[in-house]
Parts: C-alpha cells; sequence; structure tokens
C-alpha cells in the first residue's frame, strides 16, 4: 500500500503528519505561540460581544457589566502585550476565561467553555510545547467525536427532524435552503405549528446531515491511525468551517478551526490564526453596518 | 507502511525515542541529551518533577473528563430534562428550544402566575430561566416555598411541561412535577431567621 512519504507529502503539511505524536514536532512552540496571540483575540473578542449583550439586557447589573468590562480589558491587554511579557499573560487570560465562563453558568456557552479550556491548557502545558500540541490535538478529536455521538444519541439528524424543524422556521434557509426543492421548502413552511411532519425527504440535505454525524464519528477515529492523519485533519477544519458558515457560528467555528490547525505546519496555523481573525474583524464590522449596535 | 518504518528509524537516530517517546517531554529530552537543548522546543527552566506529574494529572484528567462528560450528559438530559445544548456535552443542534410551561397548584388549586406578588413572580421567572438549562436538576424551593407562604398553602407543586423534537419528526411532551411541602419551607425560614 502506498503512503505519503516525507519527499512526497505538501510542504504545508508536514509538520502535522505525525500529529498525535509528541518527539517530531520541533516546531511546536512556534505553533503554540500563533495558537496563544490567536486565543487572547479570541477571548477578547468574544468578551466584547458578551459585554454588547449584557449592556442590551433589561435589567442590567452594573456590578456584572463592570467585571465583564475589567475581563476585557485584560484580555486585550495581553493581547498586545509583548512576548516577553507571556509569562503573566497567559495565566491571565486562562484565569479571566475561567472566571468569566464561570460566572454564566448554567448559560455558558459550549465554546466558552472550550475557549476556557484551551487557555487552560496553554497556561499550564506551556513549559512542555509539544505535549501542549498532542494535548490540544486530542481535545479537537475528543470535541468532535462527543458532538457525533450526542447527534447521533439524540436521534434528530438520522431522518433530518433537526434540520427540518430549522427550515421550517426559516433559520439557515440562506446556506441550506438552496439544497431543497421549492416544494419541500414550502412543505416544511407550511407545517409550521404543527406537531409532526419535520422529517427530511430523501435528497442532498439529508444526505449532508448524515455526512456530519459519520464523519463527526468517524473522522476523530481516522486521526489517530498515522496514515490518514492528513485527510482526517483537512476534513476536521472543514467541519469547523462548515460550522462557520452554514450556522454563522463564528466564535465558535473559528476557534475549533485554530485549535485543528494545530495539526499543519507552524507557518499554516499562523496563516490560519490570521485569517480567522480577519474574519472576526470583517463579521464585526458586518454586524456594526447592520445596526447591531443600535438599541 | 514501508514509509512510516523508515520514518521511525529515522525518528529513533535523531531523538533517541524511548518506548513511551510519544509521552516524553522536551524537558527530558533537556536532561538526557545535549543536543536537544538546542531545540526551540527545549525548556528554559530546571526540570521540575512534581510539576511535570501535575501536568500529566492535568492532562488524564481533563481528557477523560472531555470524553465521558457528552455521553452523561446525554443520560441526564433523559432521566432529569437536562439541557442538551449548553454545560460543554456538545449536545448543541441537537434539539431545537420549544416551549416551556410552568404550573402551578398550591394544596390543589392551580394558580394564576399573573396574580402572583411580584417577589413570587421573579422567583418563577428565575425557575423558568435555570429549569430550561438544568432542568429537574434545579431546585423548585426558593420558588415554592414564596408561593407557600403567599397562599398559606402546605403543599405545592410546580408542573413543568417541555415540548421536544423527537427523531421521528414529531413535537413529543415532557412532564415532571417539583412537590414541595411545608416541611421543607419551615426549614428553610427556620435558617434564615437564624
Amino acid at each position: 500500500m502506498t503512503t505519503l512519504s516525507s519527499e512526497t507529502r505538501p510542504p504545508w503539511i508536514a509538520g502535522g503528519w505525525r500529529a498525535l505524536d509528541t518527539d517530531t514536532e520541533p516546531d511546536a512552540r512556534e505553533k503554540l505561540t500563533s495558537l496563544d496571540r490567536f486565543v487572547r483575540w479570541h477571548l477578547a473578542a468574544h468578551a466584547a460581544v458578551s459585554l454588547v449583550f449584557a449592556l442590551r439586557e433589561e435589567v442590567a447589573r452594573p456590578l456584572a457589566l463592570g467585571a465583564r468590562g475589567v475581563g476585557l480589558a485584560l484580555l486585550v491587554l495581553a493581547a498586545v502585550a509583548p512576548r516577553r511579557a507571556d509569562r503573566i499573560a497567559t495565566p491571565t487570560v486562562a484565569l479571566v476565561a475561567l472566571a468569566s465562563a464561570l460566572a454564566s453558568w448554567p448559560t455558558t456557552s459550549n465554546h466558552a467553555f472550550y475557549g476556557a479550556f484551551v487557555a487552560l491548557a496553554l497556561a499550564v502545558l506551556r513549559p512542555e510545547p509539544a505535549l501542549a500540541t498532542a494535548y490540544l490535538r486530542a481535545t479537537v478529536l475528543l470535541v468532535t467525536f462527543g458532538a457525533g455521538l450526542q447527534k447521533a444519541l439524540h436521534g434528530t439528524w438520522w431522518r433530518g427532524s433537526f434540520l427540518a424543524w430549522e427550515l421550517a422556521h426559516d433559520r439557515f434557509v440562506g446556506t441550506l435552503g438552496p439544497l431543497l426543492s421549492e416544494s419541500e421548502l414550502a412543505r416544511l413552511r407550511s407545517s409550521r405549528g404543527a406537531r409532526e411532519g419535520f422529517v427530511l425527504s430523501f435528497g442532498p440535505l439529508l444526505g449532508i446531515a448524515w455526512a456530519v454525524v459519520i464523519g463527526e464519528l468517524v473522522l476523530p477515529l481516522l486521526a489517530l491511525v498515522r496514515r490518514t492523519r492528513s485527510v482526517a485533519a483537512i476534513g476536521l477544519f472543514g467541519l469547523g468551517l462548515g460550522f462557520e458558515l452554514v450556522a454563522d457560528e463564528v466564535l465558535f467555528g473559528g476557534l475549533f478551526a485554530a485549535v485543528t490547525s494545530i495539526f499543519f505546519a507552524a507557518n499554516v496555523v499562523r496563516t490560519i490564526t490570521h485569517a480567522i481573525l480577519a474574519l472576526y474583524l470583517v463579521r464585526g464590522a458586518i454586524f456594526v453596518a447592520t445596526g447591531g449596535l443600535a438599541w | 507502511m514501508v514509509s512510516d518504518a523508515r520514518d521511525v528509524s529515522e525518528d529513533v537516530s535523531q531523538h533517541d525515542v524511548s518506548r513511551d517517546g510519544h509521552l516524553r517531554s522536551n524537558e527530558e529530552r533537556s536532561e538526557t541529551a545535549t543536543s536537544d537543548a538546542k531545540s526551540p522546543n527545549a525548556s528554559t527552566h530546571a526540570p521540575d518533577p512534581r510539576a511535570r506529574r501535575l501536568r500529566r494529572v492535568f492532562i488524564a484528567l481533563t481528557l477523560l473528563g472531555l470524553a465521558l462528560w457528552p455521553p452523561t450528559q446525554h443520560a441526564l438530559h433523559r432521566s432529569h430534562a437536562l439541557g442538551a445544548w449548553k454545560h460543554f456535552g456538545l449536545g448543541v443542534y441537537c434539539r431545537p428550544k420549544l416551549d416551556l410551561r410552568l404550573e402551578l397548584v398550591a394544596d390543589g388549586r392551580s394558580i394564576d402566575p399573573r396574580r402572583l406578588r411580584p417577589e413570587t413572580h421573579a422567583a418563577f421567572a428565575d425557575l423558568r430561566a435555570r429549569t430550561r438549562e438544568l432542568g429537574m436538576l434545579t431546585s423548585a424551593d426558593d420558588a415554592a416555598c414564596r408561593l407557600m407562604r403567599d397562599e398559606d398553602a402546605r403543599v405545592v407543586e410546580v408542573r413543568r411541561t417541555q415540548d421536544e423534537l423527537g427523531a421521528d419528526g414529531r413535537i413529543h411532551t415532557r412532564r415532571d412535577v417539583w412537590r414541595v411541602e411545608d416541611e421543607v419551607c419551615s426549614q428553610r425560614a427556620y435558617a434564615v431567621s437564624r
């Protein structure tokens, strides 16, 4: 059986070939530096969004708003701090992220928890970069597999009932609607208010629903095998981007794609994390331009 | 296969990989090989075995938690109506958020929530928000005891009705009940007054 050797594999994935091993990753520290910088800006962006939504609440609590403001200021300071301040900045970011995730419990979002998780890992495992990158890759696999397992156990993706419900209520129509026929979309919309009928007919969208569940379950397993790891890493990265585009889950998709980029070479990690931050800027600009700050 | 075998042999010569090499840290390498001290990953600090052990405990516990929590959360969703979307159980996009109603009954009489005192109303609004995320794992005692005091009742029932989308594309209704007796509330009042 032919495998991709070091001579023939594309250079941009060379550093990620033995993605779960630690002894063959000379660029681990460089990757962590890029990811660490990204995580600080990502958490600052998340804190800014949370602050905007908190200000919109009917009864805004001054103490909670003040704490959010202080958290945001610390994260921005850490993001712009010089590298020699990393010893203080990285643990501070982890503490702020953890405090923020715990303070909003039980309504803490999954990506807030994952952001805190990654920030904590960067702080705790900082002295052992190769171990840290291996650990972060393992979290990517577990998060993906966990999400697939939940979808399989809840069962609402096998007949497309979750997507059917969302489409019936005009969510994801812009991105997933074109995959349905006009009549199918009209049928789902007419089911609004009904207590049954939220299933997808056989077609491309149902295929995608199956592909997502199976992909989330299988790709992490393929990533454990050295020979299939490159393909799996690209698939995992694609899943992150897919959620970002289809569900407009910019913050979760961005964080997940950035951590997944650890499978690739250091220069790719740097490019991807910069590109995601640019995407955040664009999304933020669209948010402001469409009246997101008006209340 | 051949390629992999060659790669591994190269690794052995270059990095002195041990049997558990995949978990070896750069700190370890700095202890054993002079060349590794020049590695970009090498730590500049003296190796601290206790810190290394703690880091491995951190890794083991967090990865174990991350692996076990999603199925546990699913089990809690089924048994106690724990919300699927949050709590890092990764069940987001598994269930749409559907209607949740709370019905209040004091000593067998149905209570209209619109005529509750403001504090009691706020307590039930808080309970409603909490139960959307935590299901029956949250306590209704505080709100129920306020209602019991307002209505001079001995038993309060808070009936929770939650619609859920099933795998069959149908909406299923799930009902749970908190039953709070005056014994619970008198203990709470005692605790507060002390």
